[in-house]
């Protein structure tokens, strides 16, 4: 089973109404019939509530917290039924008249990360929904422990033993954990919620490193001498041409990321005010953004995967060094 | 013309008939939800089908059979078998294991 939800914006006029649908597919389907919505690979099955507990007496944390808790509820609510039959299985006949017995097992959950942090319990902007390690060593390119379902849940139910809640939140708090005491994914039979996330390009790749790379190397070069940079470039069929550079757009989408990384690299060699160093991990960043965009991979590519993120980390002190990083 | 053209339906109501029992899409069902361990006893709305059906009638799906995979598989970059390929959901790891625990599973249950 692949489920997704994704919060929408319905329309501005009607005043902001948001609807928040949950769509369940197969892994059966390959994956390019998956993502056209025109093959209908996709059923909707359900509306989760979005204005509730809005507005109460409650203060903003708590109410927050009863919201993640109402998202399970209603999550558990809606697949019941599926989470009742994962392990024993059940018949399903296919179009050809075959019938075969099936266990619908969670397998993926493609989700942004607010979402995921939703969906795992984990905490928003603290940690990371698959593994243990802290927003602060996020940076040094070592893995955490990764978390694993049965155990998050148990974290979560020793938490809750503690006599106060002070001191339950604390616990909670140094796991990177959120009190949800029956998440929707518990006893799904075979699954692994945390193994179930999966990354997403535009927001983790496109609008997260690539994010990050464009500020540090503004810093470094400097916006006027990397507009102009950009302004330089030759036309080319399929390339954007940034007229008046890349520092003065705002709210830049994921296209306009994908334009800037066609022709980020042409704008850092060849002069002496970048060193290196910063040329270097900006290749292997770009390298690991497109490697990671296969469509199919061999023990080969996953490979040269690693030995792309190995290089960045090899090369990644001279943003440190020359102070480009934000927020230092 | 009945006869000669082998229809199942005499008119257009018995049509209409055969086609409502037509495998169809789940029903929409309304819970009522309300938050035990909370302050609050707002009940709220939600509006949602039956996943089980949703699945029979994705599965059943008489336009997606042609994508659809059954069996995981194994595959590799040339003859000599020693790199693997990743790219659609059974050529993965993940379903090999599942099936696995599933198959073990089954035995003891057998047993």
């Amino acid at each position: 089973m692949i489920l997704s939800t994704d919060k929408t914006q319905l329309c501005v006029l009607t005043g902001g109404k948001t609807a928040y649908p949950v769509y369940m597919t197969i892994g059966n389907f390959d994956k390019a019939v998956r993502r056209k919505p025109s093959y209908h690979a996709q059923t909707l099955v359900g509306y989760l509530p979005t204005s509730a507990l809005g507005d109460t007496e409650l203060n903003e944390t708590s109410a927050r917290l009863g919201r993640f808790r109402l998202f399970h509820k209603a999550m558990n609510t809606i697949f019941a039924p599926l989470k009742a039959v994962a392990q024993h299985g059940l018949e399903l006949t296919s179009a050809d008249g075959a019938v075969r017995h099936g266990h619908p097992i969670l397998a993926c959950y493609p989700a942004d990360y607010p979402e995921q942090s939703l969906v795992t319990c984990t905490r928003y902007n603290v940690t990371c929904p698959k593994c243990d390690i802290s927003s602060d060593k996020l940076g040094n390119g070592k893995l955490g422990t990764r978390r694993e379902q049965n155990e998050t849940l148990r974290k979560i139910h020793r938490a809750a033993e503690e006599h106060s809640k002070t001191r339950m939140n604390a616990k909670l708090k140094s796991e990177g954990l959120n009190y949800i005491p029956h998440p929707f994914w518990e006893n799904w039979y075979l699954s692994d919620i945390h193994l179930a996330m999966t990354p997403d390009i535009l927001h983790q790749l496109y609008q997260g490193v690539v994010e990050h790379l464009i500020g540090w190397l503004r810093k470094l070069i400097g916006d006027a001498e990397l507009d102009a940079r950009f302004k330089r470039l030759p036309p080319a069929h399929g390339v954007r041409r940034f007229k008046s550079g890349i520092s003065g757009l705002t709210q830049v989408s994921g296209p306009e990321h994908k334009d800037i990384c066609k022709q980020l690299l042409g704008c850092l060699l060849a002069t002496s005010s970048v060193p290196l160093g910063a040329v270097r991990a900006s290749r292997a960043l770009l390298d690991f953004l497109y490697l990671a965009q296969y469509p199919s991979h061999s023990d080969e590519t996953l490979e040269c995967l690693q030995t792309a993120l190995d290089e960045f980390h090899a090369n990644k002190e001279v943003f440190l060094n020359l102070d480009a990083r934000l927020g230092t | 013309m009945k006869e000669k053209l082998g229809l199942s339906y005499n008119n257009s109501r018995s049509l209409n008939q055969v086609i409502n029992e037509l495998p169809a899409l789940a029903e929409w069902n309304l819970h009522n939800l309300t938050l035990d361990d909370s302050e609050t006893t707002e009940s709220i709305e939600l509006w949602c089908r039956d996943p089980t059906d949703a699945l029979k009638s994705l599965w059943g799906s008489p336009a997606l059979f042609q994508f659809m995979k059954f069996a995981p598989e194994k595959q590799y970059t040339n003859s000599t078998m020693k790199k693997r390929l990743y790219n659609e959901m059974n050529t993965g790891n993940w379903w090999w294991k599942k099936q696995a625990s599933v198959m073990s599973r089954m035995v003891d249950i057998q047993n």
